[in-house]
């Protein structure tokens, strides 16, 4: 196993290297360069273009510039950004991540809890009307064109119904949010009257990067939280009705742990509102993916259904429940699990179009930017950390498999 | 899966038979009746007939474009432009939108007469100086104006160009990208799939990296990247999906798939009698591998109009007229949060990409159960 | 049972609570954890420029303005997009976005600025208007009187050395972008500004290489930006120790920067939002502008140009009457819009105008006021004039003749563009040619098919080209298009590309080149529009020097820059220009030494009319030989909430040119 680990580390570095030198020649071919953005400006004279030539380094031959792009990379260095002179790569994409990672995080978890729930039903009652309509759905909500549906939702949530805002994740006055918004927050922080009240100006403030981490964080601690109650449960106890309860009492628990956790702390009222501002885009998110979660499942689950040792156990008359959720789902699980941790990994690229229509300032909107004005090492860079990623998705998939399932023996 | 390999049932006795019948016609035999069983099994599934259907009526769409071109839509030029024309099209009868000066502010594009002469015989009131109005009969109009059916059966975009036209030629356009993608990267996944099972060693390790590479990168970033040096129309950028996508996933699976032919013994049995590798891979494994490589095709059609879609959505391709060009000048100009109130410029383009998405994608389920029989119902 | 369930239970409770204490742990660690970094990046970061102080102070001024008529809490900007720096040296260097602009200019002063609407150069640091350069040993000097009363906000005074500091940095630090404009130190600059000296606090010498023209002095060097000495002074001395100082500069923590405007920038949250706040030391706060019918601009007691005549056409009282500037993040167009009716911004500022959806929207919005300005800028078609058949002028005339503005504008464009005959912009009055730009109206405004074909045709004969079928105009009226345009060497015309931006990106100009392409054909010239990528087009018209220029058309746009005097005739046709020997903006070929000298004649003018002269000069030999046909341009239409006050809302390019009005802008 650990040889396997360790060949295949070994090859993804090779693979990252040629990643990123087959990026430079892919971003290299991009007509023009950045020092072109004088064009079009007659104030601005051709020695302007020359000067920024030279600091950049745009004139060097390209194997050389591969060859310093390829050096900071092995020095964990990702270099300074072109269109942001001098600020660093990593800086910019630091600075970006948190706000990627809070949407798609929460967006992932829940379609995959709320996904495998429904597909392992669905699989169980297969010709139902249940089955009939939540395929339907599904299979709707998975090939409908994702940038459409987007603006669907935005239009009807926040334009038509004007529950939330359009887009951006904050909202900087407090005041000028709608009524209902503001007695909710200040029900759960008394923030009326406060500093607080207006809003992200305020001098009590905190930067929007440090809530969004403490966002995540905790929501991460809550998801463990989550299953690990379950784990224990379903460990230590046997009867199903206990379990059953237990079950809802540590949802109960965690639930309310993470909402007081929350209304006590000094950046709630923040928290609060982008929050407030992500209800949409995770909506959004959370039903697209979801939906193939959904069908993921079920036809994974059809497929164990078919096993032979799950013919046994009906012969043996194991109860219906036990066989869906014990022996069925829990074999079911491999494909979806897989999914996940792909789907994790791709939870900074996928963002582009997500991050355009909800003007959500992430890693997808910094990659376009960086694209469109040819900054070549803030694009590779965005696109290196997608990379990284998704190679060490893959490889956790990889281990997770062959640990998951004996079945699949590791070659050499 | 053995379906296609099962030996034709007692015809004509073997010897003479076999040398008299030419080896096509005993493998269109085999084939038309492995399609008329596959078929049977594709049949009960509803929501597969359904999915066929849905693409049948957009190949309809598409077939109706060029000939209302050439029929109903065809004179009516303006300017040496028809203004039914998907890409240029612009039907400029409709003139007056805006507003009418007042004191402070002017609006250079308007003048007072020119609204006078617009409103005219409409039996609208002409606004006093001074006051702000829109006038209904600007474009983007909607079908159907004050009870009067639009010249324009499903109204016009923001430019005056026929939505209904642009809505068919999208048709052809999808239909274009889709199976030029879709073949593509089936070829692709078929030859890279088989050609690593058959040989593997050295040639599986180098096409696996390959693989890895391309799903390192996922597919609209890169897209993006292409699109930004490369002009690209839609065949090319049905190749490149197709290229992309067929180095990716789609290799893999592909190649578990002939790996678990490669063991069968009749590939053995192949090579005994003397068959160079070329030919098994291409007259033993492929077939077998086919029924899967067809699916992934279906699958790859929903990819392809998805990535079009999006890459035209966010402004990046440079195509006539596409589902996603016609969503994008919509958003462009402003309507998009305008909801119902502007439906012909959003909903007629989104739902033709969702619903034809969603066609080959209940298709590629049907066939799937089709393939995999551990997924039929009973 | 019961027992081995109640035994479960309390493992469980047990269990449970252990992990309460521990998520609570790690909650409250995480907590505790955070804060405190927190804490420290906002300190390290720009995010509160010496935090407390400004928030304490603005809140004091608030209670203080409080009594003032006019006075208000938040000016609530949206934006489209973010700004990239928070650092002035950046930004008038690479970093010189609109964005940027709207943050950070009005921050700094100038010795001279821009009076809109009258686009009169008016003394700021300076007194009185631009002193005149004479000759001495050594090139020509500007001895230029400053004020004493100037204060930057931290109360330190705005003297000559701040001026001869920021040449310092500029030139040593070898800054670029505008900052080369701004203060030309290079050898290549024509002429190049050789040292600039401070002889007392108010008193600063330039001295110049050559006799600077209007277009210099004071349109470039007369208008640039004065950086505070006492501030940057050390991070100057640090950044020259290493080894790019430019960067250096550039990257500077900006939190240390003082204002001299009516603003300060107080704080940046990266995808959201600028924060600027009230500059309590603005030290023209209280001072009235005044402008009267007859041209004359009067700054506090002094009159310029004219002496007050006629009626006050624009009068205003400089402020700042807000307490905070916020500038709100929008990456789509139709959030910022609906964000505008909802009132959670007062004013979107933009430098694109709306699209026509969103204007309707707009207009219909009760709480909202348009202003509709025309733009400085034109969109045009440029043909390669290094090859046949561009190289031909009957070509390119022909080309021009066939193509109906109006009717592209009007009707197919349905009126969102205006179209346009020169160069210069008819929102430009002071420098637009309407004589001339009614010849060419009477030419081509208004003229049938019939007649285009016509005239275009005996363009084209006049330079030897011929067809296969010639286009033809029967007694009756009725036409027949030509085929297989043949150019005077015998050689058929091949088919010319029409290079111009896809739908997507702007749906104007792909419009436009269709009905072009159409119209190209009529005339037997096989054309193909060919929507392409910005940058592709960028990439194909400057491919670098050295390299072959092998477009045949394309339609691009260009913003013209300074409108107080036009110097891009310079930029765009001058044969020194040309995109083959530096790369630069004259990317037809089109080299005439009559242009080339009236071209220059506008940057080495002495006075307004000299100027004015040379520009009417250039502006018929471009509509004669056509090296581009200048298509259209759209208005800008922009909306603002009700409850604010502008000091005037018709100004060229829009209420976004000057910024938004931040220390005008009363609610």
């Amino acid at each position: 196993m650990w040889k396997f680990i360790a060949k295949r580390v070994g090859q993804m570095i090779v693979l990252f290297y040629i990643f990123l030198a087959l990026l430079f020649v892919l971003l290299d071919l991009q007509p023009g360069d950045i020092s072109q953005q004088f064009v079009g400006n007659p104030d601005i004279p051709p020695e302007a273009k020359q000067l920024m030539i030279d600091q950049l380094g745009l004139d060097e031959p390209k194997h050389i510039q591969l060859f310093n792009h390829l050096k900071n990379y092995s020095t964990f260095n990702m270099g300074a950004s072109w269109s942001q002179y001098p600020r660093d790569v990593s800086d910019i994409l630091f600075s970006a991540l948190p706000r990627t990672i809070y949407l798609f995080l929460t967006a992932t978890i829940l379609a995959y809890i709320l996904g495998f729930w429904t597909g392992k039903i669905v699989a169980w009652k297969r010709n139902t009307a249940t089955e009939k309509a939540v395929m339907g759905t599904s299979i709707f909500l998975w090939t409908v064109f994702y940038p459409w549906f987007a603006i669907l939702m935005l239009w009807f949530f926040a334009a038509y119904l004007d529950w939330f805002p359009v887009g951006k994740f904050v909202t900087l006055n407090f005041e000028s949010r709608p009524d209902l918004v503001n007695s909710i927050s200040d029900v759960l922080f008394r923030t009326s009257g406060s500093e607080a009240a207006s809003g992200w100006t305020s001098s009590a403030a905190p930067g929007a990067n440090d809530v969004f981490m403490l966002l995540f964080t905790s929501l991460i601690v809550g998801t463990i939280a989550f299953f690990g109650i379950r784990w224990i449960v379903k460990r230590q106890v046997k009867d199903p009705t206990t379990q059953a309860r237990l079950f809802t009492g540590g949802t109960v628990l965690v639930f309310g742990g993470f909402v007081l956790y929350w209304i006590t702390n000094e950046y709630g009222p923040w928290a609060f509102d982008i929050f407030w501002h992500s209800v949409i885009p995770v909506m959004t998110l959370t039903l697209v993916s979801y939906a193939g979660t959904t069908l993921l499942t079920r036809t994974s689950m059809i497929e164990t259904l078919k096993e032979d040792y799950i013919l046994t156990a009906r012969a043996k008359g194991v109860p219906d429940v036990t066989i869906r959720d014990r022996h069925s789902a829990r074999n079911a699980m491999l494909p979806v699990t897989t999914s996940l941790v792909l789907a994790l990994a791709t939870v900074i690229g996928g963002g582009i179009i997500t991050e355009q229509i909800f003007s959500w300032p992430g890693i997808g909107q910094t990659y376009l930017a960086a694209l469109s004005s040819e900054d070549i090492p803030l694009t590779m860079g965005a696109l290196a950390l997608i990379g990284i990623l998704a190679l060490i998705a893959h490889l956790v998939a990889d281990i997770l498999y062959a640990y998951l399932d004996p079945r699949i023996r590791v070659q050499g | 899966m053995a379906d296609l390999l099962t030996k034709p049932e007692g015809d004509a006795p073997e010897g003479e038979a076999i040398i008299a019948t030419p080896l096509w016609r005993i493998r269109l035999r085999l084939f038309r009746r492995s399609f008329a069983r596959n078929w049977k099994i594709f049949a009960q599934n509803k929501m597969g007939l359904a999915g066929l259907a849905i693409i049948v009526l957009f190949g309809l769409m598409a077939i109706a474009h060029p000939i209302f071109m050439a029929t109903i839509w065809d004179g009516h030029e303006e300017g040496g432009k028809n203004v039914y024309d998907p890409r240029a099209g612009a039907d400029a009868v409709i003139v007056e939108k805006t507003v009418v000066p007042d004191g402070e502010i002017t609006d250079p594009t308007t003048q007072i007469g020119q609204t006078e002469a617009a409103l005219q015989g409409t039996g609208l009131v002409i606004p006093e100086v001074g006051t702000v109005m829109t006038a209904p009969l600007a474009n983007p109009a909607p079908p159907v104006i004050s009870g009067v059916p639009h010249p324009h059966w499903l109204g016009t975009d923001p430019f005056g160009g026929d939505i209904l036209s642009q809505l068919l030629f999208g048709a052809r356009a999808a239909f274009a990208l889709g199976f030029t993608a879709a073949i593509s990267s089936v070829l692709i996944a078929t030859a890279v799939g088989t050609v690593a099972a058959y040989y593997g060693g050295v040639i599986d390790t180098l096409l696996m990296r390959l693989v890895d590479l391309m799903i390192l990168i996922p597919a609209l970033p890169l897209l993006i990247v292409i699109s930004g040096f490369w002009d690209l129309d839609l065949i090319k950028l049905g190749i490149v999906i197709g290229v992309t996508s067929g180095l990716g996933g789609t290799a893999i699976i592909l190649k578990s798939q002939a790996l678990s032919v490669k063991v069968r013994p009749f590939i053995d049995a192949a090579r005994v009698a003397g068959g160079s590798d070329f030919r098994i891979v291409l007259q033993h494994i492929t077939p077998n591998v086919l029924p899967l490589s067809f699916l992934y095709m279906m699958f790859g059609v929903t990819a392809a109009i998805f990535i079009e879609a999006s890459l035209s959505f966010l402004g990046l391709l440079a195509i006539d007229q596409s589902w996603g060009i016609m969503i994008n000048i919509a958003h462009t100009q402003g309507y998009t949060l305008q909801g119902l109130q502007v439906w012909w410029l959003m909903i007629p383009a989104g739902a033709s990409v969702t619903l034809f998405s969603a066609g080959f994608f209940m298709v590629a389920r049907a066939m799937d159960e089709v393939v995999n029989p551990r997924l039929r119902a009973r | 049972m019961i027992n081995s369930s109640k035994r479960h239970w309390l493992r469980l409770v047990a269990i449970l609570a252990a992990l309460a204490v521990i998520a609570a742990a790690c909650g409250g660690g995480d907590s505790t954890d955070t804060t405190e970094g927190s804490s420290e990046t906002t300190e390290g970061s720009t995010e509160t420029t010496d935090g407390g102080d400004t928030t304490e102070t603005t809140e004091g001024g608030d209670t203080d303005g409080g009594d003032a008529a006019g006075s208000f809490e938040t000016y609530a900007l949206g934006m489209t997009s973010d700004i990239t720096t928070t650092n002035y040296w950046n930004y008038i260097g690479p970093e010189g976005t609109v964005y940027n602009q709207y943050v950070l200019a009005d921050t700094k002063t100038s010795l001279f600025g821009i009076e809109y609407p009258a686009i009169q150069v008016v003394p700021a640091a300076a007194v009185g208007l631009p002193a005149e350069p004479v000759e001495g040993d050594g090139g020509w000097t500007i001895t230029q009187e400053m004020r004493d009363d100037m204060v930057w906000s931290d109360g330190t005074p705005i003297t000559a050395n701040d001026v001869a500091f920021t040449y310092r940095a500029v030139s040593e630090a070898a800054l670029g972008g505008d900052w080369l404009s701004s203060y030309p130190y290079t050898e290549e600059s024509n002429p190049q500004l050789t040292s600039v000296e401070a002889v007392d606090d108010t008193t600063v010498v330039f001295t110049f290489s050559d006799r600077p023209g209007l277009g210099v002095w004071p349109h470039n060097v007369g208008v640039a930006t004065i950086m505070p000495a006492h501030v940057w002074e050390p991070v100057l001395e640090d950044a020259l120790t290493q080894e790019d100082p430019a960067g250096a500069m550039y990257g500077a923590d900006a939190s240390i920067d003082v204002s001299a405007g009516s603003t300060m920038f107080d704080s940046w949250e990266e995808g959201a939002f600028a924060r600027n706040v009230a500059n309590d030391n603005y030290s023209d706060s209280g001072l009235v502008h005044k402008q009267f019918d007859d041209g004359t601009v009067q700054i506090g007691d002094e009159m310029f140009y004219g002496d007050g005549g006629g009626e006050v056409v624009v009068e205003f009282t400089e402020g700042p009457y807000l307490t905070e500037q916020t500038f709100s993040i929008y990456a789509d167009q139709s959030a910022a819009m609906l964000a505008l009716v909802n009132g959670e911004i007062d004013y979107w500022i933009n430098p694109l105008g709306v699209s026509p959806g969103l204007r309707e929207q707009g207009l219909n919005a009760d709480n909202l006021s348009v202003a509709v300005n025309p733009t400085n800028g034109m969109r045009y078609l440029a043909f390669n004039m290094r090859k046949s058949p561009g190289q031909y002028k009957g070509y390119r005339q022909a080309v021009a003749l066939m193509i109906d503005k109006e009717f592209l504008t009007q009707n197919v464009l349905q009126g969102v563009a205006f179209p346009m005959y020169l160069m210069v912009p008819e929102g430009n009055q002071k420098f637009y040619d309407a004589e001339l730009a009614a010849e060419l109206e009477a030419t081509y405004k208004g003229v049938s098919e019939a007649d285009r074909i016509t005239q275009a045709v005996e363009a084209l004969k006049a330079d030897g080209f011929t067809w296969e079928t010639e286009p033809s105009v029967d007694e009756e009226g009725v036409i027949t298009y030509g085929v297989g345009l043949i150019d005077p060497d015998g050689n058929a015309v091949t088919e010319q590309e029409i290079l111009a931006p896809p739908a997507s990106y702007d749906p104007l100009r792909a419009t436009a080149s269709l009905w072009i392409e159409g119209w190209m054909e009529n005339l037997g010239i096989p054309a193909r529009a060919n929507p392409t990528d910005f940058n592709t087009i960028v990439a194909k018209i400057w491919p670098g020097v050295g390299e072959e220029i092998g477009f045949d058309t394309y339609i691009l746009g260009w913003s013209l820059g300074n409108p107080a005097l036009p110097t891009f005739h310079e930029a765009f046709w001058h044969s020194r220009n040309l995109a083959e020997v530096n790369d630069g903006n004259n990317s037809t070929g089109f080299a005439n030494d009559e242009f080339d000298a009236a071209a220059d004649a506008v940057l080495a003018a002495q006075t307004e009319e000299e100027a004015l002269e040379a520009i009417l000069t250039a502006e018929r030999i471009l509509a004669d030989e056509l090296p581009y046909v200048v298509l259209f341009d759209t208005p800008i239409t922009e909306f603002y909430s009700n409850d604010l006050s502008y000091p005037f809302t018709q100004t060229l390019s829009g209420l976004q040119f000057n910024v938004g009005f931040p220390g005008t802008v009363a609610k």
